[in-house]
């Protein structure tokens, strides 16, 4: 086996040393038992040594065993034990040898290292294994061929710097931009059938490992996929670069940056004066919302229920109170009762909007809804049609959610978001003109897919 | 054969300065032939440490920049040492730019036509003599995520200008468990970061995160206090950061990972001599020094202009005129972009830690990771004070010298614990050419480091000790807490003590010393007893024409030359 082959010359002198004394001791020990004075101190001490010889090598082969049974471990380390071990052997030594880590590295393509994956899950009970959790891999995990601007991204991603979907979705196309700026097609083959295996696929696994990707991520990477199948084999490349830089800069204008100001000013207007607005947590386009608001002149007051484990609305009440608006910060879903009873509107952000017009959200989103329809009041979400997945149907919080990677346990653990049923949301606000304001999200879904199908070609 | 690295670049570039050793008088007496880059801690060359940290992190794009007169012997370090030669491709390259001399200030280097030419993306800068044991990949995770700013870093030519990136360094405490005397100390203030909604993944180094707020080396510190008979603050840091936090016994690892218009901003302002304490100290008051960062061009450099705050606001450019000034009596007519600006500035200031100066575009926040001095506790770990903490040192006296490579001497190999839980600088070995030691000698293994081909004879004891390569080591000689390069030869019946023998020196039998240096090529005569002696050859240290005339000048100025 190669790994004892090439481990064995470290181990080679002392085990041929302990071999060969390891020969003298029997003979000795026969002689001894007939002839008991005949021992003198020297071969004691030889007999020692071999002893010892002969127990450092068992222990040196129970090693190699241990590391020639797994060498997926090893080889996956490959990148780091690489350049500890290589370095640390080659160097004293002088000679040739090499390491138990130098195996023939990567056939083919290999995915970004993962070492802890199984210690950070291990608490977590068999039933919920489907639920992801963020992995977090550190940047020297990576994959080789992960690009520079991904790496940043990823490591953002995956210590919840950058946090929503869309600031993701964003962050993802920007960074996906620049790695088709600097590709160039190796010789010999084309954009349409290098581009993704080659060089998307490493940077999509590598964020998908920094923490699991979100819908509206998935969204676009396909609708980026499609777009590069879509392109002939014969399409020279600048053509085909400049296809899809214009073709993500275009997503970015039209479903993100003008969806926003859309939303805003739609979900503004129904924003009256001496209104008390209610809403949880953090989100950018609650935030966008009411300023605006603000901007059109209403006077009104916002009462933010923050998350107890994320205190995302602290920020958005400073910002608030920056342009004078009058807020009232609750730091947990205490009190809710009441809270609702103060407020006339209900305004939430959302993650994702599921096939059969569920609001996938934050995790308390839930119970902001469900307490205002108790109490009557219009709960309105606001939510860009990129978010809206066609493809998911979910009726409670288990089936498609994230466990928090700072706490878990065997005993409990912490999940990011919720699920609202749709009869508990009066209306969706998404970039769509609607003249009424607000439509439910049936309609919405109709209008998509009506829109999307012919699109995709 | 050495392999390439092969995990992802974080496009960086890393750049590791080899000084001359200025503080090392013994055995950079010679910096041309010796330079201090290539000194041996732990049998390794003292280089060999910032590139095996850069290749750990997986930067790949390394040069090291010293003298010119230096350079030879430094390339041939590079092609023959087995350490040097054993680290990953692709190789690190030399520059040596024609003006750099022994005197050359840190940030003169980089302003350098040559080095600045070489830059051309956010770049590392190392010293040569920095021992760190962290992983480098925290540290960038942590420039990634707290310093990088993402717009600036994703934004292409058509979308609006970005706010620039900031900087991070390392701070270590210098009292450890193991201190040395007379080691250089920083004086440093910082202030914590705004504390951030989401709890920091465990092992990352986000808790010790500090962002500096002044930074000058305690020897300034201390004429500044004599000139001033007190410490002088500024009230505008004080109004800007109520909450300081003064470190007066930390050092500057001088590992700073910098964005690429610190190149335009040294290029620009000519006065700054050194890194640490120029660079770092003008760019951190300038974050909360009114008109400071407009002095020293900071202005033109980021891109800012005085008038414009919010350019990365509105990409759909709807309705977002640049704001006159910041103050809300501005015209009626923009108030309603008045209104997100103050939002936008609101959500900035806590988001992304820039100064909030009143009066001027935001600078890139300085951010500092400060070593922690004991160990944090790991969950589930039942030993506590145990586990000594990840090295970080900064080796630039002799002293430390001896100090650190016996710390690493400790470090258990990796024949011992395996590879897996080998810190990176351990050995293979710890003794790495057995048949050399004779029997009947002492070698506490489990604080000492013997490098290849070192023949011990009978009845020598050492104990705690890191021996070169090629050494010998006669009979009956009783080594304690010694630190011998390599080639060196020790007599019969010696007894050294703390002591630091330099290449190829030679110590006659019965010799008796305690806390010297010996520098390289030196005999030291038989029987000779010394105590906190430093034996040097006065060869190079002979007057000139010139000196002579200029002692006769003076009164009574002794010869620098001891034996």
């Amino acid at each position: 086996m190669a790994t004892e082959g090439t481990a064995a010359p470290a181990g080679a002198p002392p085990a041929q040393a302990s071999d060969q004394a390891a020969t003298v001791p029997p003979n000795a020990p026969t002689t001894s038992t007939t002839e008991p004075t005949q021992l003198t101190g020297a071969q004691l001490k030889a007999k020692a040594k071999a002893e010892k010889a002969a127990r450092r090598a068992k222990v040196k082969e129970v090693k190699e065993a241990v590391a020639a049974a797994q060498p997926a471990p090893a080889d996956a380390k490959g990148g780091k034990g690489k350049g500890k071990d290589g370095s640390q052997t080659l160097g004293p030594q002088g000679q040739g040898k090499a390491g138990l880590a130098h195996r023939p590295s990567m056939n083919g393509r290999r995915p970004s290292i993962l070492i802890v994956e199984k210690d950070i899950r291990s608490s977590i009970p068999e039933c919920f294994s489907h639920l992801p959790m963020a992995k977090r891999i550190h940047p020297s995990h990576a994959h080789k061929d992960v690009h520079p601007a991904v790496l940043t991204v990823g490591q953002q991603m995956a210590t919840f710097a950058i946090k929503d979907s869309i600031a993701r979705l964003e962050a993802t196309l920007l960074a996906f931009r620049k790695v088709i700026e600097s590709y160039e097609t190796p010789k010999g083959n084309s954009l349409s059938r290098h581009f993704v295996p080659h060089v998307l696929n490493p940077q999509i696994e590598y964020l998908t490992e920094c923490r699991p990707m979100c819908f509206s991520m998935g969204n676009a990477i396909r609708l980026l996929k499609t777009k590069v199948n879509s392109f002939d084999i014969d399409t020279p490349e600048d053509e085909a670069t400049e296809g899809l830089l214009e073709m993500i800069d275009l997503f970015i204008n039209e479903r993100i940056t003008l969806a926003e100001f859309v939303i805003a000013r739609n979900a503004a207007k129904q924003i009256q004066e001496g209104d008390v607005v209610l809403t949880y947590g953090s989100h950018r386009l609650v935030e966008k919302t009411l300023l605006r608001a603000k901007n059109n002149g209403q006077s009104f007051s916002v009462s933010i229920i923050d998350d107890p484990y994320d205190r995302g609305g602290q920020v958005m009440a400073t910002a608030l109170r920056e342009v004078g608006i009058r807020v009232f910060y609750s730091p947990n879903l205490g009190g809710l009762k009441t809270n609702v009873e103060r407020a006339t509107n209900v305004l939430l952000g959302a993650e994702a909007i599921f096939a059969n017009g569920s609001l996938h959200a934050a995790a308390g989103t839930a119970d902001i809804a469900v307490a205002a329809t108790a109490a009557s009041k219009k709960v309105v979400a606001l939510c860009e049609t990129i978010n809206f997945d066609r493809e998911r149907v979910s009726v409670d919080a288990l089936t498609y959610n994230e466990i928090d990677p700072e706490q878990n346990s065997a005993e409990s653990f912490r999940l990011l978001y919720d699920t609202t049923r749709d009869h508990y949301i009066t209306g969706v606000i998404t970039e769509f003109e609607t003249g009424t304001g607000n439509s439910p999200a049936q309609a919405i879904l109709a209008l998509l897919r009506k829109q999307e199908d012919p699109a995709l070609n | 054969m050495p392999h390439a690295v092969t995990t992802a670049t974080p496009g960086l570039q890393a750049l590791i300065l080899c000084g001359p050793g200025s503080s090392f008088p013994t055995f950079t007496a010679n910096p041309d032939e010796n330079p201090k880059a290539l000194l041996p801690i732990a049998n390794r060359p003292m280089v060999w440490y910032p590139l095996e940290f850069c290749y750990r992190a997986g930067i790949t794009n390394i040069t090291l920049i010293c003298p010119p007169s230096a350079a030879e012997a430094i390339t041939t370090a590079l092609n023959t040492n087995p350490f040097l030669t054993s680290l990953p491709y692709p190789k690190a390259d030399l520059l040596s730019p024609k003006d750099l001399d022994q005197n050359t200030g840190t940030a003169q280097i980089l302003r350098l036509p040559e080095v600045q030419a070489l830059v051309t993306s956010d770049f590392l800068v190392l010293p040569c003599d920095l021992v760190c044991e962290l992983g480098a990949d925290k540290l960038l995770q942590a420039w990634m995520v707290k310093s990088v700013s993402l717009a600036s870093l994703l934004s292409h030519s058509g979308s609006p200008r970005a706010p620039a990136s900031g900087g991070l360094g390392v701070w270590y405490p210098t009292k450890t468990a193991t201190p040395v005397k007379g080691e250089e100390t920083d004086f440093t203030a910082v202030v914590p970061l705004p504390p951030s909604s989401v709890l920091a993944p465990r092992g990352s180094l986000f808790p010790h995160m500090s962002k500096v707020v002044y930074s000058m080396p305690t020897d300034s510190r201390k004429d500044l206090v004599e000139e001033e008979s007190g410490f002088p603050v500024r009230n505008s840091l004080l109004k800007t950061h109520p909450r300081v936090r003064m470190l007066t016994t930390h050092r500057d690892a001088h590992f700073y990972i910098f964005p690429r218009w610190v190149m335009d901003f040294i290029r620009e302002n000519e006065a700054l001599e050194t890194i640490g304490e120029d660079v770092v100290g003008w760019w951190v008051k300038a974050g909360w020094q009114k008109g400071l960062s407009t002095k020293l061009g900071l202005d033109e450099i980021l891109g800012h202009d005085k008038d414009d705050e919010s350019k990365e606001e509105d990409k759909s450019g709807a309705g977002s005129t640049p704001s006159p000034s910041k103050s809300a009596a501005a015209a009626g007519q923009t108030q309603s972009v008045t209104v997100k600006d103050k939002a936008e500035q609101a959500r900035k200031s806590e988001s992304t830690l820039a100064g909030p100066s009143s009066s001027g575009p935001l600078v890139p926040p300085m951010l500092a990771y400060i070593h922690p001095s004991q160990p944090a506790p790991s969950t589930g770990s039942t030993t506590t004070t145990a586990a000594p903490a990840t090295i970080i040192r900064r080796v630039d006296t002799s002293q430390l010298l001896l100090q650190v490579s016996l710390q690493l001497a400790k470090l258990p190999s990796i024949e011992e614990v395996g590879p897996e839980a080998a810190s990176p600088f351990a050995h293979p070995r710890k003794v790495a050419y057995p048949e050399g030691v004779k029997p009947r000698t002492t070698i506490t293994k489990v604080d000492s480091l013997v490098a290849d081909n070192v023949t011990v004879q009978e009845k020598s004891s050492i104990k705690e000790c890191v021996i070169g390569a090629n050494c010998q080591i006669n009979e009956g000689a009783k080594l304690i807490q010694c630190l011998l390069m390599d080639g060196v030869v020790v007599g019969k019946n010696c007894k050294l003590t703390k002591c630091i023998l330099g290449k190829r020196s030679e110590i006659g039998e019965g010799c008796v010393l305690t806390d010297c240096e010996v520098q390289e090529n030196m005999l030291v005569e038989r029987k000779t007893e010394a105590k906190e002696e430093k034996f040097m050859s006065s060869s190079g240290l002979e007057a000139t024409e010139q000196d002579l005339e200029g002692y006769a000048e003076d009164i009574g100025e002794d010869d620098a030359g001891e034996d």
